[in-house]
């Protein structure tokens, strides 16, 4: 497997916050999740090293967008 | 503190004074630059107060700081305005991709706005689920360009 850029943060559990590093995709654990509504699909992929996150990609797509009635007023 | 998605206010007002031209305007004895101004899009904290009743211009206030996003956010690919029955409305051509980013702290808002402007006007806010990225892409991808769906709509 190739390698992947990781990194460790504090947010994530880890010591500190590491610089970005390259790492072997072998060595970590893939998954993935997906909230779908009225008003978003959104897909993330995450991948752990000894189970805290290095690695977390986010897609969202807007369903809807924002709007605004133009009225005219007659008599 | 939240952030909350719509219109902005502040943007009805502007529409009627030629404040965004989101595709080139028509030619006009008063003015003379007919090209369409830049939008911008730019990403909040979950923790910001970004709303479509308050917010009249880009703020640094509450904008993501983090490795791999730049203060202001970026440019929205430029298309023409289009017609269909009683609305009108436009939609970026292109996804928008902030790449290798580190967001540490959660985001769910982005903030629409007139780059060009010497304001900056705000003219509409985008929520989404909070959420974190990590050495990876985020992607906001744009909704169907259409009466019903497109990203900016007049109807």
């Amino acid at each position: 497997m190739p390698n992947i850029l990781i990194k460790k943060t504090k947010h994530h559990g880890w010591d500190e916050d590491h610089d970005a590093e390259w790492i072997n995709e072998d060595l970590l654990a893939y998954s993935t999740g997906l909230l779908d509504d009225d008003n978003e699909h959104t897909i993330w992929e995450e991948w752990r090293l000894d189970g805290k996150i290095v690695k977390r990609g986010v897609h969202v797509r807007i369903k809807k967008g924002a709007s605004t009635d133009l009225k005219i007023m007659v008599g | 503190m939240a952030n909350f998605a719509g219109f902005c206010n502040s943007a009805k007002a502007k529409l009627l004074t030629g404040t965004y031209a989101l595709s080139p305007q028509d030619a006009n004895t008063n003015r003379t630059v007919t090209t369409a101004d830049t939008m911008y899009m730019a990403l909040y904290l979950s923790s910001a107060t970004i709303t479509f009743s308050t917010a009249t211009a880009y703020t640094t206030a509450g904008e993501l700081i983090g490795t791999g996003y730049t203060a202001s956010g970026k440019p929205m690919t430029s298309t023409l305005v289009s017609t269909s029955g009683t609305s009108s409305y436009w939609t970026a051509s292109s996804n928008i991709t902030w790449t290798t980013l580190t967001a540490s702290t959660a985001i769910d808002c982005a903030l629409m706005y007139n780059f060009t402007a010497t304001t900056k006007a705000s003219l509409a806010v985008f929520t989404f689920s909070s959420q974190t990225v990590t050495a990876a892409d985020f992607t906001l991808t744009m909704p169907t360009n259409d009466g019903a769906t497109a990203l900016i709509r007049i109807v």
